[in-house]
């Protein structure tokens, strides 16, 4: 008799998190439906929630342990049982440490898909090295959360999907077409709504074709549009200043003896450094905003009302009562002039608001220099600026991905726009996604958890990149962000503090500032999304740079292929979960239920390591036990000891951490699906800064003039840098590599590298795309259908392998003098291992990528701003390559569903 | 009278392809082939005007339609309630021509040589008589799709082309084959299939 049973579970192909119900028949998925939006569902799920039943029964899922026989990446495995992998990884690991120190030990990126993200943090704490999460800072969402270099928090993506968003400003996506493709349910009910776009992007994908304003813009030169914006805003006087003056520091003056604001410390005497000074232009003299007191001179102080709303933050229970520290109505904080200071020393400088140094440097960006910097049409600047002058609120969706060498200038023009805007906290402007401490945080996020705080601060501080890009790689956090609130991320990749990439690859191959050794990947296709690829190939070809690598993964990538040990993951229909957010954080948690066991012996991550520790205290207990939690500066676990891994499987974890904070089995959470803290009250569900008196700052307010950056050494107001290699700044290199090369522009069908192997997807887009302009095309001799190569020059880090295959499509509209690879992060399954590591390198674009020369404050890489040129492929290229992927391949790639009941 | 076919905004269609992934599920229709196909329609002496959209190309249901006459063996009919049906599937696995498909001008009927059959668009009839929807239609994540009676005045599909009226196009209205299919685009210029573009994966010419 057939058994089938009905799952509420949820579908983790993306970020977004459908739920969904799994039709189980006699222990096999077979069928997926989405949950409606009455039960608190989508209503929908998107093509690859639908295909996900291919990839839970594809024949590249890993089943079992194994081993590496025979060289890095010949495809030789023997499979072990899971005590001889943890026993043999556990020694290992501590030989490596005992060796070189735990900072030897370097964890590379991932996709935020929660669930892993926690995990490796925690394994990298365990270990004790600080080098978790290389990469994000190129690759990755990262440059948004520099916001909370400016905020304090950082601000929710909504990307066109609140109904009350009248404008959307979005710089480079094609998220709600092809990346996260719900989200297209939402943002077109908004457009029918009537909600206006204006859309930057090179390419006219299907988020530019149904824009109002399509900006066809150089790669890379958003912020020189930004400017322009700026300074149009400011010309017709279109910018939110009553919002600027209370809530942001442009009021404030700069003393131009240090570059830093102006405080009462500069001019008086025994002054405090929390008065910062601006001109008021009602009383005609310096008045001060204390950051300390949140108070404004002549008005209310906000401090006992903020230090009850943190009392009652802690205690769970949010606050809407209002601040009383707010800007008297005889005070009116100048954001323009010029004013005579007298310096405590005697001497008298000239000083101006923060802002007037923003007007003075944004005056040349007219709409001429501005569109012979982008080459966007003047008149199309002028339409999106018009626009976006005359409309509220908006929406900038800075792009989850901006991944050029000016990125954090770009992001400080973002904040000035949105500051400009006035657009903070409302429904359908910027609102933060968690805000302390008027939003209670009820449930340690993924950070807490990992523990990862609470690795020492000496250790910290090895993190390669720490010092030479303070802003992402450390600095910033562990010496000012965690001081300035406790509340961390529910995310635990939502977080400044990544190492460098490029510090990551030049250490293991140079052994400065220290030698690295081991590898540990967790969900983590890097070979495939890392760029500088054949110098990581040559790394892992030597087996005493990298020592040990160790891969878990769902599949058996290009990457696994390159490990030591491979470690076979549970997927997401295999697990119970308690869902963390990636981009919002919600009073409560949800809970989804496994649709079936792992396959073979596969497990979910979090037991890999319970596994391994549980061999490495045999070893040595010290790593595991009497440990600090977390430090006093967090809010969960904050000054306890313990053990780090203190349960055997995921579903215990959850257990303690349910029965610990909501008072409740993981189980009965299960049950429940959707569960509050017991004792949760909600806050204000907008304007929360009103509520709070204060931002959480150093300043207290929106740092639109950035001190964290001041402090650095880098321009705290966004200033025009031309990305490092572009037919501006290296015409040296144009002359034989004129185009302008950008990678990354998602196809349908697959997130980053996953997919490839699912037939329904791969029909979808069976190769990669080098989309073109027809009259560049033709100009270099190629048409739409035609193989080429797309090569990148000798320079900026790159190795010896520069160039990829790719089929020219004129199939979106562009602008000329341009190649777009689209996308990035393609292998091919259908290949052999011998052919190398299934095809994982002549589709790959991390090999045309630079890997050096990032940018100064973050280490970004300009992976969308690059240069290239373009030739034909010869037969004799086709004959070996075979790039056309054959239906008997596609067919080979159907789901085996025999391995749903193997042992 | 019964005439069902469909209508597709091209105003909002966002090029996902939810509607060709729940189809394909469901039909388990070989590879390279599909009932729906988005497709784009991309005009580049327009730029910097971006004269660019998305639609599907599926079967007309025409009232006239060329692949029932094309069909040596008769496989194909069209039913009393308008659509075009691979009535007779034995018939139609007896022929190697793929004339059905040849005849077609709108690219909605594909001869699939490995599997020795057409393959069409059906609306889903089993579903229909249900009162379901398409499966392309429940998969769409945009609202584009709508399935119905154009024989019915009150139907979404009458309703639709009638209050869109002036921004109602269709493919090849010259052919005098009636299509039962309308295309409603109003942001962009209609520019039938003279310009389009697929990235999806066929099988190879013989």
């Amino acid at each position: 008799m057939s058994e089938e049973k009905r799952i509420y579970g949820h579908c983790r192909a993306c970020h977004m998190n459908c739920p969904a119900y799994y039709t189980v028949r006699d222990g096999r998925v077979v069928d997926i439906e989405a949950a409606s939006m009455q039960e608190g569902g989508i209503g929908n799920l998107c093509p690859r929630g639908y295909a996900s039943m291919q990839f839970e029964y594809s024949p590249t899922r890993l089943r079992y342990p194994l081993k590496r026989m025979g060289a890095r990446g010949e495809g030789k495995w023997q499979r072990i049982s899971w005590d001889e992998a943890a026993k043999e990884i556990a020694e290992k690991i501590d030989n490596l440490v005992k060796t070189y120190g735990a900072e030897t030990f370097v964890l590379p990126g991932r996709t935020g898909r929660q669930d892993m993200g926690w995990i490796a943090a925690k394994v990298a704490r365990t270990i004790g090295t600080p080098n978790n999460y290389y990469g994000v800072c190129q690759l990755c969402l990262l440059p948004q959360f520099i916001e909370e270099v400016q905020y304090g928090n950082y601000c929710a993506q909504k990307v066109g999907s609140d109904p009350n968003t009248r404008l959307l400003v979005s710089y480079g996506h094609e998220f709600t077409s092809y990346a996260d493709p719900i989200l297209s349910k939402f943002t077109t009910m908004n457009i029918n709504n009537g909600m206006k776009t204006v859309a930057l992007d090179p390419v006219c994908g299907p988020v530019a074709s149904h824009a109002d304003v399509w900006l066809p813009i150089r790669p890379g030169t958003d912020l020189a549009f930004n400017l322009c914006l700026i300074n149009y805003l400011i010309e017709h006087d279109a910018f939110a200043a009553d919002f600027m003056k209370e809530w942001t520091n442009m009021a404030f003056l700069v003393n131009p003896a240090t570059g830093a604001l102006l405080t009462e410390k500069d001019v008086k005497v025994g002054g405090t450094d929390q008065r910062y000074l601006f001109w008021d232009a009602k009383g005609g003299s310096l008045a001060w905003w204390d950051a300390d007191a949140v108070q404004w001179e002549g008005g209310k102080s906000g401090r006992a009302h903020y230090d009850r709303c943190v009392k009652r933050w802690n205690d769970n229970i949010g606050s809407t009562e209002l601040s009383p520290a707010r800007l008297p109505e005889d005070v009116d904080p100048a954001l323009f002039g010029t004013y005579s200071v007298t310096l405590k020393d005697g001497t008298t400088l000239q000083m101006k608001p923060a802002f007037q140094q923003m007007a003075d440097y944004v005056k040349e960006w007219s709409i001429e220099k501005t569109a012979a910097i982008t080459t966007i049409p003047a008149d199309k600047i002028v339409e999106a600026c018009e626009l976006i002058a005359a409309t509220h609120p908006v929406e900038y969706y800075q792009s989850a991905q901006y991944m050029a060498t000016n990125v954090s200038q770009w992001m400080l023009s973002i904040t000035m726009l949105k500051c400009m805007s006035g657009d903070f906290e409302v429904p359908g402007g910027t609102s933060f996604v968690q805000c302390y401490p008027v939003e209670p945080m009820a449930f340690p996020g993924e950070w807490d958890i990992s523990y990862n705080e609470g690795l020492d601060i000496s250790q910290k501080r090895k993190r390669l990149g720490y010092y030479e890009h303070p802003i992402s790689a450390g600095a910033f956090h562990d010496e000012f962000w965690t001081k300035w609130h406790p509340q961390r991320p529910e995310n635990a990749d939502a977080l400044n503090n990544v190492p460098d990439m490029v510090g990551v690859l030049e250490a293991a191959e140079t052994g400065e500032p220290y030698e690295v050794h081991g590898m540990i990947s967790i969900s983590s296709n890097w070979l495939m999304h890392d760029p500088g690829t054949p110098r990581w190939l040559k790394l892992l070809k030597d087996e005493s740079k990298i020592q040990l690598h160790v891969v878990a993964d769902m599949v058996m990538t290009p990457t696994a292929e390159l490990a030591d040990y491979v470690l076979p993951a549970a997927s997401w229909m295999e697990r119970n979960y308690l869902e963390f957010g990636t981009t919002g954080a919600t009073p409560y948690k949800n809970f989804y239920r496994k649709a079936v066991d792992p396959i073979g012996e596969a497990k979910q991550d979090y037991e890999h390591w319970a596994l391994i520790f549980e061999e490495l205290d045999k070893i040595d207990p010290s790593y595991n036990h009497d440990q600090p939690l977390n430090p006093m500066t967090s809010h969960y676990f904050a000054g306890e000891r313990g053990t780090l891994w203190e349960t055997k499987t995921i579903d215990e974890e959850r257990d303690r951490l349910t029965r610990r904070f909501f008072g409740k089995s993981f189980e009965e959470c299960l049950e429940e699906r959707r569960v509050f803290a017991p004792n949760y009250e909600p806050g204000a569900a907008d304007h929360r800064h009103l509520v709070a008196g204060r931002f959480p700052t150093d300043t207290g307010k929106i740092n639109a003039f950035s001190t964290v950056h001041q402090h650095f050494g880098f321009s705290p107001l966004p200033v025009w840098d031309e990305p490092i290699e572009s037919p501006v700044s290296r015409p040296d290199l144009a002359e034989e590599y004129p185009l302008v090369l950008s990678t990354g522009k998602r196809q349908p069908g697959f997130f980053h590298s996953e997919f490839r192997q699912l037939p329904l997807m791969r029909q979808l887009s069976p190769q990669p795309d080098v989309l073109m302009n027809p009259d560049t095309a033709a100009e270099y001799g190629v048409k739409h259908g035609d193989w080429v190569w797309v090569e990148a020059p000798d320079a900026n880090g790159r190795g010896d392998l520069r160039r990829i295959m790719g089929r020219v499509s004129t199939r979106l509209m562009m602008r000329p003098g341009q190649v777009t690879y689209s996308q990035h992060a393609w292998w091919r399954p259908e290949k052999g291992v011998e052919e190398d590591l299934h095809g994982a390198l002549e589709w790959n674009a991390e090999v045309l990528c630079t890997a050096a020369n990032g940018c100064p404050e973050t280490g970004t890489l300009g992976v969308r701003s690059m240069l290239c040129k373009v030739y034909p492929c010869s037969p004799e290229d086709i004959e070996k390559y075979r790039p056309l992927i054959t239906r008997e391949e596609l067919e080979d790639m159907m789901p085996d569903y025999g391995i749903a009941k193997e042992a | 009278m019964t005439r069902m076919g469909y209508v597709f905004n091209c105003d909002t269609c966002l090029d996902v392809r939810g509607c060709q992934t729940a189809c394909k599920l469901y039909h388990e229709t070989p590879m390279g082939i599909y009932h729906t196909e988005t497709q784009t329609s991309v005009d580049h002496s327009s730029y910097p005007d971006a004269n660019e959209y998305f639609l599907p190309i599926i079967c007309q249901q025409c009232g006239n339609p060329s692949c029932v006459p094309a069909c040596p063996s008769g496989a194909l009919e069209k039913l009393d309630n308008g659509i075009v049906s691979i009535a007779n599937p034995e018939a139609c696995k007896a022929c190697e021509s793929g004339a059905c498909e040849e005849a077609c001008p709108y690219g909605g009927i594909h001869f699939d040589k490995p599997t020795g059959r057409a393959y069409k668009c059906d609306l889903c009839i089993e579903r229909l008589e249900k009162g379901l929807n398409p499966r392309c239609v429940d998969g769409c994540l945009t609202q584009s799709r709508f399935c119905g009676d154009f024989d019915d005045p009150n139907s979404v599909v009458s309703q639709a082309v009638s209050s869109w009226e002036g921004y109602v196009h269709q493919l090849k209205p010259e052919t005098g084959n009636e299509p039962n299919v309308y295309y409603l685009l109003s942001k962009k210029r209609w520019d039938d299939m003279n310009n389009l573009v697929t990235t999806q994966w066929h099988n190879p010419a013989e």
